[in-house]
């Protein structure tokens, strides 16, 4: 068609869709005393909260590791801690960025922190990391 | 609606804290896979120099070394994998090209 923008992705098949946001949350599968838990539950958990607050979500197995401290902050001997963590990925348009989806995200990551003893949970969104 | 701060998130989410993730690793496609990828599609020779249809205007560019032979290496390695011959500047212009593209969406 004369005039029509191709997106320069086209020719391999995709097709771009506008997103606004980026959310991102990771979940561990082992807890603070280093004990692993079947962490499958809480990723299909994310994937539908996800994909029903932001249209989608998409997650990807993964391997992460997690510096230990102590209480003070202090890093302590044999301080890294390796895990199969979870990222679940939201794309998100402006429209379903709400403050009532971010509300219960953060529910749903701080009832994960408690009931999987986690230390902490971390969450990005738009290239910002926090940490519940 | 309003635009949500760093701030607000934070506070609806109930973080203790929070930082800055100052390359976006978690979202972004590889960037030069997919550069090398059309670049190589869109190549065409009618004999001579291989060029990309619609890149009419030369310019002369400067570079460091550095930046120049992390182009050289990069037009390099394409050619040799992509069976179509790459040259640095069009690696360079395949990268502003995509640069300009996303930061004019």
């Amino acid at each position: 068609m004369p005039g029509k923008k191709v997106h320069w992705l086209s020719g391999l098949g995709v097709s771009p869709i506008p997103y606004a946001h980026v959310v991102i949350c990771f979940l561990a599968n082992k807890d603070r005393d280093e004990r692993e838990f079947d962490v499958e539950p809480w990723e299909t958990e994310a994937l539908k909260l996800q994909g029903r607050l932001f249209r989608g979500a998409t997650s990807y197995p993964s391997r992460g590791s997690y510096r230990i401290a102590d209480a003070k902050g202090a890093v302590v001997e044999e301080s890294v801690m390796l895990e199969k963590t979870r990222m679940v990925v939201s794309f998100i348009s402006e429209e379903d960025f709400s403050e009532e989806a971010l509300k219960e995200i953060g529910a749903f990551l701080h009832r994960f922190k408690t009931k999987t003893r986690q230390d902490s949970v971390g969450l990005v969104v738009d290239g910002e990391m926090y940490y519940l | 609606m309003a635009k949500l701060s760093k701030e607000r998130i934070g506070t609806l989410l109930k973080a203790k804290r929070r930082e800055s993730v100052k390359t976006p690793f978690y979202y972004a496609p590889p960037f030069l896979d997919e550069v090398r990828k059309t670049l190589q599609e869109r190549l065409t020779s009618s004999g001579g120099r291989p060029t990309v249809s619609g890149w009419d205007i030369v310019r002369k560019t400067r570079y460091s070394k550095k930046t120049w032979s992390h182009l050289s290496g990069l037009a390099a390695r394409w050619s040799k994998a992509g069976g179509v011959s790459v040259s640095p500047s069009q690696v360079a212009a395949r990268i502003v090209e995509e640069v300009c593209r996303s930061h004019g969406r």
